[in-house]
């Protein structure tokens, strides 16, 4: 939704000051996507890709060139620009998949599930790439059910059953369940009556951006 | 309170923009700033999209397979294989009467060029055999008292046995049986028979314009290029948009700025394009290889095809966006689309001997104008004057179809 992919029923929301009910377009120039299943072209090769997308977001000259030196040094890609993407390795795709979605530098990131199907070194790997790209600025948004991998982020929301019932730093939900650990809140604010529920976070449902 | 006036507000806002929201919606852009932009930023997606459009194309040796080699194939083998005429009809003949004038007879129809003669010896408890095994589709049997009859001057009888399980073998075989026959006694002029009592009669003599000789390949073949355009166009389009959402880039696409209207021009434009490709190469084997005259004009030929291409495009489009799965749209396509359009069109069936109900059905099948055009503008040489109304319903269509399925494949994103 925050995507533009889905339309709201209701309500508003903002992304990085974008109405996505208003300004749509805006909004979309703004942030990079990436989803579970890696969307790139796997019949074109890596730096067809790399050219098709960033086209897409307006890019081209010095800046399409200086960006795609970057992605490729940032995915480990460099020497197979002339390489179908779908004979890559599975981490490889992933990591190009990444850097179609910020070729554009958007200041805010939304990856979807982005590590599920991935074996545990090219997921550490994976994160490491992603706490630089917070680190150096941007937003990153992350959808996972790996509470190991959401103990790496800055500021958590649990969402069950369609309801956001915390949002919170990892330790402020811990503290707040007195969990030691991230499932454990996250099983114990689920189980959670209504009303204890709305207690502890007060204003549930705002999220800035 | 501030629940009740947030909402207020809300519906406010959506009445004022109510009245182009679904211009809006579509082609994006509300500000005007936008719109001035829209031109620069929207050819260059557009153009980057049909960059990658043929590189794929490319690549895929399948689909070029698909788009070049096997409906030229197919034209050619099919055009060769459409082709109603009837030669070579299998005779059995029982002569009873082993006359001169029935040895006569027999030689006569020999020599009309239309049949394969076995007399048959034997018992001739077998000889209905011969149909039901399919090894002759006629069987004339000569009476005894042929040549007597003849001699008397009494009109004699042959009795034929036609196979009827292919009807229109059946009658065309019966036809040419007939033909000959009136031609052998016509010849009986040694004999002198019936002299007395032949009265002048009313003759017809016939002559086919456009297509003297009634060939039917000159009345398939260019139909056929219409059906096979229908069937690369329309199913190669739904295709390569089913492809995009199957392997989740469409949901890539639509993260872009890249627009919905966008989106559709780069999908369908190649396809536009090697559809007056295919066209080029079937109008070069049309007419080098079947020597079909294309007696109107070439200019007219290519304009209509491009408003046929826009219902067959349309046509994809709007099968793209009724299923999830490549093999999903292959069987809407096959089943609801080219099946109706191929036996209503008129290919086969002519239109006219349909019932009124089906007729009315056949007239909401663009590919039925599209072949009264190729077909006119082929062998009659016809115009712009005669063929204006079915070009005018290709263009209606093309643009309801297409119209439609914007807005269903604009839908189907939200």
């Amino acid at each position: 939704m925050l995507c533009g992919l889905l339309a709201s029923s209701s309500g508003t929301a903002r992304v990085n000051g974008h109405d996505i009910n208003h300004d749509p377009e805006s909004v979309r120039q703004n942030i990079g996507y990436m989803s579970q299943k890696f969307s790139l072209y796997k019949d074109l090769t890596v730096s067809e890709n790399i050219a098709f997308f960033g086209g897409i977001y307006g890019l081209s000259g010095d800046r399409l060139r200086k960006r795609t030196g970057d992605i490729t040094a940032m995915a480990d890609l460099t020497g197979l620009g002339n390489h179908i993407t779908g004979t890559l390795s599975g981490a490889l795709q992933q990591r190009l998949a990444l850097g179609c979605a910020v070729i554009h530098e958007p200041p805010i990131l939304f990856l979807d599930e982005p590590t599920s199907g991935v074996d545990p070194v090219s997921r550490r790997a994976f994160w490491d790439l992603i706490q630089e790209m917070a680190a150096s600025g941007i937003t990153v948004l992350i959808t996972t059910h790996f509470m190991d991998e959401a103990e790496f982020c800055g500021r958590i929301g649990f969402i069950n059953a369609g309801r956001l019932i915390a949002l919170d730093t990892p330790t402020g939900i811990k503290n707040q369940t007195s969990a030691s650990t991230l499932e454990e809140a996250f099983i114990r604010l689920a189980s959670m009556p209504e009303a204890k529920l709305a207690d502890l976070n007060p204003e549930p449902r705002t999220l800035s951006l | 309170m501030s629940h009740l006036q947030n909402s207020s507000g809300r519906d406010g806002a959506r009445l004022s923009t109510h009245q182009n929201k679904p211009f809006r919606a579509f082609f994006g852009g509300s500000r005007s700033v936008a719109t001035v932009f829209w031109s620069v930023s929207s050819f260059h997606r557009i153009k980057i999209l049909l960059i990658k459009e043929l590189a794929q194309i490319r690549r895929d040796r399948s689909l070029l397979g698909i788009l070049i080699v096997a409906p030229l194939f197919q034209l050619l083998v099919m055009g060769f294989a459409a082709n109603t005429d009837i030669r070579n009809i299998s005779v059995s003949i029982r002569d009873n009467d082993h006359s001169t004038q029935s040895r006569e007879y027999v030689r006569s129809l020999a020599s009309s060029g239309y049949f394969k003669i076995t007399l048959l010896t034997g018992p001739e408890s077998g000889d209905a055999d011969q149909l039901v095994s399919g090894q002759a589709g006629l069987l004339v049997v000569i009476p005894q008292d042929f040549e007597k009859r003849l001699i008397s001057r009494h009109p004699a009888t042959v009795q034929v046995l036609v196979d009827g399980s292919d009807s229109n073998f059946g009658v065309n075989g019966l036809n040419t049986l007939q033909k000959a026959t009136r031609l052998f006694s016509s010849s009986l002029t040694g004999l002198e028979i019936n002299s007395s009592r032949r009265a002048p009669t009313v003759t017809v003599d016939s002559r086919a314009w456009y297509n003297p000789r009634l060939l039917s390949r000159y009345y398939m073949v260019p139909a056929l290029m219409g059906v096979l355009l229908l069937v690369t166009t329309m199913l190669v389009t739904s295709m390569s948009l089913v492809k995009e959402r199957e392997e989740g880039t469409m949901e890539q696409l639509l993260v872009t700025p890249i627009r919905p209207v966008e989106l559709m021009i780069g999908k369908l434009l190649p396809f536009v394009v090697i559809g007056f490709i295919e066209i080029t190469l079937a109008l070069g084997v049309i007419l080098g290889v079947f020597g079909v005259p294309l007696r109107g004009s070439v200019l007219l030929l290519y304009a209509f095809s491009g408003l046929f291409l826009l219902t067959t495009l349309g046509l994809g489009l709007f099968v793209s966006t009724l299923v999830k799965t490549q093999q999903q749209a292959m069987m809407v396509a096959a089943f609801f689309v080219m099946m109706p359009f191929v036996l209503l069109s008129g290919f086969i069936f002519p239109v006219e001997n349909m019932p009124p109900a089906i007729q009315v059905f056949a007239h909401f099948i663009p590919l039925k104008y599209y072949l009264e055009i190729v077909r006119g503008l082929f062998l009659k040489g016809t115009g712009w004057h005669e063929l204006w109304q079915p070009a005018l319903m290709l263009l209606l269509w093309g643009i309801a179809i297409l119209g439609l399925a914007s807005l269903k494949f604009r839908k189907r994103l939200d």
